[in-house]
């Protein structure tokens, strides 16, 4: 419940943060550069083009969010027809999609999507089209999971038996089932995706300035450490905040459906 | 394969055979278990070298082009195009890429111009280092928490280790890092901020260099063990022959080591071949934090320069090693828990 109420407060300043901003996050002020929090006129102070910090994180946070989605919304339409397809027909369709499931799994995520995204060209979209396929096995293996736990059931094997045909076995009774753990799973894996992205975008291969999401002003951040430290704190207490509601909320609609559904 | 002495299932029954004859029916079933593995592991390794091969496809335009970077002249993109054998059929160019793969030879680098092998060699052991370093915290420091959560269920410590854990899942490792500099070496100055040195130059330097990376990368892995051995212990402890035991007037201590962390290993194998796979990735941003000249490092410049053969090393390696660790894992599994012996 915590998580989700998190969560709505997130994503609803996320969606009106371009209003509320005290300053424009984009407009540099060259007499005013990295100012201490609590400087007049700018609670959380300024970066190094005198750039106003809240209004970034806002700002910032409205990408976070939206990258966040873009990248589980492409993990899913990936994964979940693989999955269900594998899970439903079995026998060697299983066996070859699980078997390129598994190699695709045997590269750690973060440097796969690097590699990815770098070679395609540094920009949010082709990052999030990398951690979207680095992390679409993981709904390949959740979705095949939950099919062969329904497979068998008679109901099924009912509605196989008055020559229903496959794709409406798959679409009104298999998919059904799928939902519920998918909905635990997509809030767990939403946060998963917004760490990845944080580190693409730290390393520069994610939104290209002079946006900016909150795992880019960490990068930024970065390079004025020793001399305003301060900048280094919020975007990663944001990040965390967020990635922790999608993991509360996660679990907590688990406990609620009492399904055991593995992270 | 197997050995002689195959088994028949009546016999895996669990009677009461003699410990010399139950022995070689593990021996036996381990065996036919890399049996039924090894050629998996191949398929995997060749699937893992025909999509690192084909990241080459994803460039946009012409490979040659894009490689040779701005005001590249024809000739220099002739050489690239020369070099990568861009000419050739996909198959011809993939089979005499794994051809020097298999070999050793993971070609040349565009912008050092030197072997590929040579230079992300150098750099493994200053992340394996890191990695082991990573590793050995988290099963410390996450074993004993949850041993301790695990024993103190619903109390405070429980309590408070248990929300460390939750944040330390969702805490980005770079930033992590990031605070860890800023405290620690920025203004403490108690370990140094950037940089590595070999072992073998400085023992203690080595050490102190990698103690905030170390730690940063160490959270999560840490967290994540600390959650599973909670689960499995505090579900073996509610177990009936855990009473018995302390009915027998076995002290708290010693079934908490010796019949709870026993019988919950399984798991946490799992886990920490999981977490270890996890760790390799995730030292890439952690490197790049704490200036650490390893693999990460290496794989940010290459994507940086478009250096296209050393990042397709780097992955290829980091593959395998993950494919190794899985392996690992999966046979320590079938040792510690008897149930998946076949």
């Amino acid at each position: 419940m915590a998580g989700l109420i998190t969560l709505c407060v997130l994503a609803l300043v996320a969606l009106v943060a371009p209003w509320i901003t005290p300053y424009d996050p984009y407009a540099s002020d060259l007499n005013a550069v990295l100012l201490p929090p609590g400087s007049p006129g700018h609670v959380l102070g300024t970066d190094e083009l005198g750039r106003d910090v809240a209004s970034r994180l806002l700002v910032g946070g409205r990408v976070s969010l939206i990258a966040a989605l873009q990248g589980t919304v492409i993990a899913l339409l990936v994964g979940v027809p693989l999955g269900l397809v594998a899970g439903f027909f079995g026998s060697w369709v299983d066996r070859i999609i699980m078997f390129f499931t598994d190699a695709l799994m045997s590269f750690p995520g973060i440097l796969l999507a690097m590699a990815i995204a770098g070679i395609l060209g540094p920009n949010l979209t082709n990052a999030m089209v990398a951690i979207g396929i680095v992390t679409a096995p993981r709904a390949i293996r959740l979705v095949r999971g939950s099919v062969l736990g329904t497979r068998e059931d008679t109901y099924i094997e009912a509605a196989r038996s008055i020559g229903t045909p496959s794709y409406q076995i798959v679409v009104r009774h298999i998919l059904p089932n799928v939902l519920a753990p998918l909905v635990v799973f997509s809030a767990i894996l939403a946060g998963t995706v917004m760490l990845i992205e944080a580190g693409l975008s730290f390393i520069g291969l994610g939104v290209q300035p002079p946006e900016a999401s909150w795992g880019a002003m960490l990068g930024n951040a970065f390079n004025y450490i020793s001399r305003s430290p301060w900048l280094a704190v919020y975007p990663g207490v944001c990040i965390a905040i967020s990635v922790l509601a999608l993991n509360v909320l996660g679990d907590g609609i688990r406990d609620s459906i009492g399904k055991k559904v593995r992270r | 394969m197997t050995t002689g002495t195959s088994v028949s299932p009546s016999r895996r029954e669990p009677t009461r055979q003699s410990t010399p004859a139950r022995r070689r029916i593990h021996v036996a079933g381990l065996l036919r278990n890399l049996g039924y593995r090894l050629p998996r592991l191949l398929g995997l390794f060749v699937v893992v070298t025909i999509t690192v091969f084909g990241l080459s496809a994803l460039i946009p335009g012409d490979p040659a082009v894009t490689l040779a970077g701005e005001g590249a002249t024809p000739e220099s993109i002739a050489a690239i195009r020369e070099k990568l054998g861009l000419s050739k059929p996909w198959l011809e160019q993939y089979l005499s890429w794994m051809n020097g793969v298999l070999h050793g030879d993971l070609g040349t680098s565009f912008f050092y111009n030197t072997p590929v092998s040579g230079l992300v060699m150098s750099r493994v052991p200053v992340t394996l280092s890191l990695a082991l370093f990573a590793i050995v915290a988290a099963v410390i420091f996450g074993i004993l928490a949850g041993m301790l959560a695990a024993a103190r269920r619903g109390r405070v410590v429980d309590k408070i280790t248990t929300v460390l854990s939750t944040v330390g899942i969702a805490t980005p490792n770079f930033w992590v890092g990031m605070i860890l500099l800023i405290l620690f070496s920025l203004n403490w100055r108690v370990f140094p901020a950037v940089g590595y040195t070999s072992i073998t130059t400085n023992p203690g330097a080595w050490f102190m260099h990698l103690v905030l990376p170390g730690i940063a990368l160490a959270a999560a892995a840490g967290a994540e063990l600390q959650r599973q051995t909670r689960s499995s212990v505090s579900e073996i402890l509610s177990q009936d022959y855990i009473r018995t035991a302390r009915a027998q007037g076995l002290t708290r201590r010693k079934i908490l080591w010796q019949r709870a962390l026993k019988n919950g290993a399984p798991p946490l194998a799992t886990v920490i071949g999981l977490q270890t796979a996890v760790l390799l990735g995730g030292s890439v941003v952690v490197e790049k934090v704490f200036g650490i000249p390893g693999l990460g490092t290496l794989a940010i410049d290459s994507v940086t320069l478009k250096d296209l053969p050393v990042l397709q090393g780097i992955v290829l390696l980091n593959a395998c090693f993950v494919i190794i660790i899985n392996f690992a894992t999966d046979i320590i599994y079938t040792v510690l828990n008897p149930k998946v012996r076949v």
